[in-house]
């Protein structure tokens, strides 16, 4: 019945719709539906002219209703201004084929004389005797009376389509003998149910979870969440006891494996976030009746709890071989105490879930944006960097953080991962401690340092490194860097840095994807390179007078863009 | 004389203030590297074979898989000492050595991952890649890393393979050897 309303809704649309297009359509519509209360067949064959259309033209429909052994069950027909319709009937018998043909056509409302202008051989209509010169008698004039197809539907050539159609006046006016203009032919079909057996007055169905903080309480008539992705372990039971099995039908894209006596239980994965409705049906072992419970779950994506990164500052030391490299070195922090930066979050799904918690994940992914520019007396000026555009361009060069070998996802596959817990909660911590050699394996005169990170917290189902399925959930952006160089002087370094004291920050929840990443991260040593934003410029192709420059000292350094070397020892 | 007498005190101070620096540094530096070569003596280090479990939801002992199936293996380090020690992660061609041979016969590393190894061993870290830190309780087997063996080898063919893991902890140190273990992969 419900779809029946909706037809009609869909009528009155399409009715209204050429109001404002102007468009000369008419909609043909069949439609078949099976009553299980009545158990009987309906077939609704239905014409609609549009407003503009009803002017000239009267809605007229056939319908005819036949069972699958090609028997007319039932047939009728209709005509009226805008909408014609023809209901057909038949009683329905189980797993039987029944179709519905509905021929659809437009009457033509008015008729007009026509002066007829050809002859036919034998004068039949017209007497022109001057005009026609097969004529041989005196013609005084000739009319005829004719149905008026004013959009010209009698130029469509009908077929037969499918459950509806529109079809279009394409053609010229046109002036017929007959006023009903045959436009096609829809159909539709359906196969009857197996007869269902009635209900069993003495059972009762009962659901539960094998998980969730009620563990095996009656789900019938709840709404339960249950977290995207992961196993939902329901359970079915009939009360009292009988022989006989479980039938599960399961809204919303979704796996499931039934399984357990009877299929009394079933493992179900939904893969389509929202509402979705789980109905077990019992029926008993000899078919004489059978009993159902139903209830919905709403699956979703845990959400970001909090997200909470304390960053220490940037730092130069002798010798102080921070993240356990050789000698004087730049870092954030310096491993292992202080580490740079550390990440804790948590995550929460609704308490009342029902999915098996541990069965859904979080992990953290990074992505970076390198770029690192140093000035060695052996090698001059050099970058390690995946960007196109230099220091300023933090738009290129993203990719997912790691090391020589490629990216790591996750990030940290131990600490980084974490499971939820019975009570929906799931917790993972991490940290950083970038750094940079300052005289290893050469002498740097200089470095800038300018790495952009943005750390996701994506929740998963399955395989951490190749999950089921993946959504980020939460992300924080941060950077670390600053302007390192070396006074031989006074055998130290200068530091502008990007961080002046440690800061605590926070990330944020988001349902946006990671950022594309298509670089690569340059990790070694090898890897050093001519910077992007430096190409040589034309007065020094060479390279040559740079290197002269160099060799003059720290207080020089070359000005590509003057091609001089400048002294710059006073700044310091 | 009376300058060149003040000029000879000032510059002695001068060195005296610079050999304590050089003193102190160089301390330091021994002291790191007493603490770092410490790590190789109370770690021990072991390794398995395993696949991820949803069952279990997580990775868990696994010595037979299928051809193109992800081959990991669990690092598991053992801090034998009294104290809570910190090692660092993240870099892992700088600190793995893994040593794989199928039916006797030794596995080569792949072309890039080769050279990656041998920029690190020329060079040592540089803290470009994650510099991730990894408390170890006293006494006590900590699951480290999942290391996947399709990173360093590519997809494996079907046969009976042994591996073992060097471990380095810092530059310079050595490879700490882990057990040998054994896995099948078949079609």
């Amino acid at each position: 019945m419900k779809k029946l309303f909706c037809c009609a809704a869909l009528f009155f649309c399409l009715y209204s719709l050429p109001l404002q297009t102007n468009a000369q359509q008419t909609f043909g519509f069949s439609q078949v539906v099976y009553d299980d209360t009545s158990n009987t067949v309906f077939g609704f064959s239905t014409t609609i002219v549009d407003y503009v259309g009803a002017f000239h033209y009267s809605a007229y429909v056939e319908g005819y209703l036949y069972n699958q052994a090609g028997d007319l069950l039932d047939s009728g027909y209709d005509e009226n201004y805008f909408f014609a319709e023809v209901v057909t009937i038949a009683p329905a018998f189980p797993i039987t084929q029944y179709t519905l043909y509905s021929d659809h056509y437009l009457v033509a409302r008015y008729f007009v004389t026509v002066d007829v202008r050809e002859c036919d051989p034998y004068c039949y209509y017209c007497f022109d005797y001057f005009l026609d010169p097969y004529c041989d008698y005196y013609c005084y004039g000739c009319y005829r009376n004719s149905w008026w197809d004013p959009w010209g539907f009698s130029f469509l050539g009908p077929g037969y389509y499918g459950p509806w159609w529109y079809f279009y006046g394409y053609g010229p006016p046109a002036n017929l003998e007959v006023e009903y203009i045959y436009l096609g032919t829809t159909s539709d079909s359906i196969i009857t149910p197996l007869p269902q057996p009635p209900q069993c007055g003495n059972l009762r169905v009962e659901v539960g979870s094998f998980y969730g903080t009620d563990a095996g309480s009656e789900l019938t008539g709840q709404t339960r969440p249950v977290l995207l992705g992961s196993v939902t372990a329901l359970a079915a039971q009939i009360i009292p006891n009988t022989a006989g099995a479980f039938r599960w039908s399961i809204a919303g894209a979704h796996q499931d494996s039934p399984s357990g006596s009877g299929n009394s239980a079933n493992d179900i994965r939904w893969t389509e976030e929202g509402t979705h409705r789980v109905t077990v049906t019992f029926v008993k072992s000899d078919g004489s009746c059978q009993a159902s419970t139903s209830f919905n779950v709403n699956a979703v994506v845990p959400q970001l709890g909090t997200y909470m990164v304390r960053q220490n500052v940037e730092q130069t030391r002798l010798n102080g071989n921070c993240s356990r490299l050789t000698g004087d070195t730049f870092s954030l922090g310096c491993f292992p105490s202080p580490l740079g930066i550390m990440f804790d979050v948590t995550a929460q799904a609704p308490a009342n879930s029902i999915s098996v918690p541990s069965d859904s994940n979080i992990k953290f992914v990074q992505l970076v944006s390198q770029y690192r520019r140093r000035y060695t007396t052996p090698y001059g000026l050099q970058c390690l960097t995946s960007r196109t555009g230099g220091i300023a361009d933090t738009v290129t060069g993203w990719a997912l953080d790691g090391d020589a070998l490629g990216g790591a996802d996750p990030y940290d596959s131990v600490h980084g991962v974490a499971h939820f817990t019975n009570s929906y909660i799931a917790t993972i911590a991490s940290n950083d401690s970038p750094a940079n050699p300052l005289n290893n394996p050469v002498q740097y005169q200089s470095l800038d340092v300018n790495d952009q990170f943005e750390m996701y917290v994506v929740y998963f189902v399955g395989d951490p490194s190749h999950p089921d399925l993946a959504r980020v959930i939460g992300k924080v952006s941060w950077y670390w860097g600053g302007y390192v160089i070396f006074v031989p002087d006074a055998s130290d370094y200068d530091l502008d840095p990007f961080h002046l004291f440690n800061t605590t920050f926070f990330g944020s929840p988001t349902n946006d994807p990671m950022r594309p990443y298509t670089g690569v991260a340059k990790v070694r040593e090898i890897d050093w390179a001519a910077c992007p934003e430096f190409n040589p410029p034309s007065c020094d192709p060479t390279g040559a007078q740079a290197e002269a420059c160099r060799n003059r000292g720290w207080r020089f350094e070359w000005n590509p863009d003057t091609c001089t070397c400048e002294y710059i020892g006073y700044e310091y | 004389m009376r300058s060149g007498v003040i000029l000879a005190v000032v510059t002695l101070l001068l060195f005296s203030v610079w050999a304590r620096t050089q003193k102190a540094v160089n301390g330091s530096q021994k002291g790191n590297d007493q603490s770092l070569e410490r790590l190789d003596r109370v770690m021990e280090v072991s390794i398995m074979p395993v696949g991820y479990s949803r069952k279990d939801g997580t990775y868990v002992l696994k010595q037979e898989f299928k051809t193109g199936e992800p081959i990991k293996v669990a690092l598991l380090i053992t801090n034998n000492s009294n104290e809570t020690l910190v090692i660092d992660k993240g870099d892992r061609s700088f600190h793995y050595r893994p040593r794989l041979s199928k039916d006797g016969k030794q596995v080569h590393y792949l072309k890039g991952v080769q050279k990656s190894i041998d920029s690190k061993d020329k060079y040592g870290p540089n803290g470009l890649s994650p510099v991730i830190a990894e408390s170890l309780e006293p006494n006590k087997q900590t699951c480290v890393d999942y290391i996947n063996l399709v990173e360093w080898y590519g997809p494996l063919e079907a046969g009976h393979y042994e591996l073992t893991l060097g471990h380095r902890f810092h530059q310079n140190g050595p490879h700490v050897q882990s057990n040998t273990t054994t896995f099948d992969v078949v079609p």
